[in-house]
């Protein structure tokens, strides 16, 4: 693919676009700047802080958020593209005060510590809700999930326990 | 962390294939291309880092009507969408019986978030040396069909790379679908293998895609292709032909097919690994390669 050149006729106003979301089951409708991350939007314009930036480069996983059901880095999704989709992020996971399977896990095995990929273990998790895996396969499926902290045994045995599986593994 | 002005980015977001192609051939024209935007795996890591050398973007996720999903022809064939995804490759049962390789490579790619919007085409048109689906693409002989408002054309992928980060792929044209085609043999046949710093989360330093038939015991046919060993993703047809006609790896075979090798790749020292070390792994891998295909 060649360079493209500076377009100079886009001056510094790109105008803000319309974007249809759900976010944790709510319908909203954003006038944004198509590019800006979904991270940002999250965090910034929707008081939804709950999602972390680690790496910014969609290594470490700490802004995990489902899109459609699936998780992904929302520091890799221009807002754009989230238009017409659906969006759950950790803060949408508790209901009427009583926290998700995998949050009450973590709590048990001291799944957390310094809690910064907490959050985005806790999605990612979430996800796998409902499937039966061995520790094996959950680690398989956290791993793009960095955690600096805890040596992932505390993780693996929350998910283990929330997903009903046999708890393994040494770490 | 990010460094762009947002303020200053304009993403155009067309609903059919027929408006983006017009896009992009209006721009073709005036010269001022713009950059597709698919799974932006590649994209946002280079706008968070300050990289980015485009203000112009096309996305594409309108068009997942007409460019999304996999589906296999009756000839056997399989037709990968452009904006069709690694995740979605892996939740296809019947991925998983005809084209294993192609779903390790998959499965390597980054880790599940990746996974989940990372696009076959994307890491195509990306045209890193060290992609992880378009090598096994290529050892199973896939094409890129591309079209333009001028018409459509299919361009194997072995003959798809011209250089460096560069692709056959014209500025008006995109990327529809990528076909694989219906593979004749046994699915012994196919070997993948990456070799990186860790399991998931990894950059290639090195790594092999092989296809390896065999007539009675002898190699009959082969497809090699090398990983981070070149400036593009590329067949070896030298070690190919090296192949033809092995049984058994005697030490006299193991030399001629390192000569090969040697011969037809030269790979650089960089930050991620050296050239020695990618010569003798490579090697190392096709042995492991004819060692694993044997019946």
């Amino acid at each position: 693919m060649t360079v493209s050149k500076p377009n100079t006729c886009l001056a510094d106003a790109v105008p803000k676009q319309q974007v249809r979301v759900s976010i944790n089951g709510t319908e909203t409708t954003l006038q944004v700047r198509p590019f800006r991350r979904l991270l940002d939007v999250l965090r910034t314009d929707l008081d939804l802080p709950g999602t972390k930036e680690g790496c910014g480069e969609g290594e470490c996983g700490a802004c995990s958020v489902l899109m459609n059901g699936e998780p992904v880095n929302a520091c890799l999704v221009p807002i754009i593209q989230c238009h017409d989709t659906d969006i759950q992020t950790i803060e949408g996971l508790a209901q009427n005060q009583v926290l998700h399977p995998v949050q009450q896990a973590f709590l048990k095995h001291g799944g957390a510590q310094c809690g910064i990929c907490t959050p985005g273990m806790v999605v990612t998790a979430a996800w796998m809700c409902n499937r039966k895996l061995d520790a094996e396969q959950i680690r398989q499926r956290l791993s793009g999930n960095i955690c600096r902290c805890t040596g992932y045994s505390a993780i693996v045995n929350s998910v283990a326990e929330a997903l009903g599986a046999d708890q393994g593994g040494e770490g | 962390m990010s460094s762009i002005a947002h303020s200053a980015i304009a993403v155009t977001r067309p609903n059919r294939l027929t408006e983006a192609l017009e896009m992009l051939a209006a721009r073709a024209r005036s010269d001022a291309p713009v950059r597709l935007l698919a799974g932006c795996t590649d994209v946002l890591v280079e706008a968070n880092h300050g990289g980015l050398r485009y203000r112009d973007f096309l996305d594409l996720s309108g068009l997942r009507s007409e460019l999304g999903g996999l589906c296999w022809a009756e000839d056997g064939s399989l037709h990968i969408g452009a904006l069709c995804t690694y995740s979605e490759l892996l939740n296809d049962a019947d991925a998983q019986l005809k084209l294993p390789m192609l779903c390790d490579a998959s499965r390597l790619v980054g880790a599940t978030q990746i996974q989940a919007r990372g696009t076959f085409a994307g890491n195509v048109e990306n045209a890193s040396p060290a992609a992880d689906a378009a090598p096994a693409l290529m050892a199973l002989d896939a094409a890129v069909m591309l079209r333009s408002e001028r018409g459509s054309r299919t361009v194997p992928l072995d003959q798809y790379y011209q250089g460096y980060r560069a692709t056959a792929r014209r500025s008006d044209e995109l990327i529809t679908s990528i076909i694989v085609p219906a593979q004749p043999g046994p699915v012994s046949e196919q070997f993948f293998r990456k070799v990186g710093t860790r399991a998931y989360q990894a950059i290639t330093k090195v790594g092999l895609s092989a296809r390896i038939r065999r007539d009675g015991g002898a190699i009959s046919e082969a497809r090699v292709v090398a990983t981070s060993m070149a400036a593009t993703i590329c067949r070896v047809t030298a070690v190919e032909d090296a192949l033809i006609g092995v049984q058994d790896l005697c030490d006299d075979t193991r030399r001629r097919i390192k000569e090969a090798q040697t011969s037809a790749l030269t790979p650089i020292d960089d930050v991620r690994s050296q050239a020695d070390y990618r010569n003798e792994v490579f090697h190392r891998l096709v042995m492991q390669a004819v060692a694993q295909t044997q019946s």
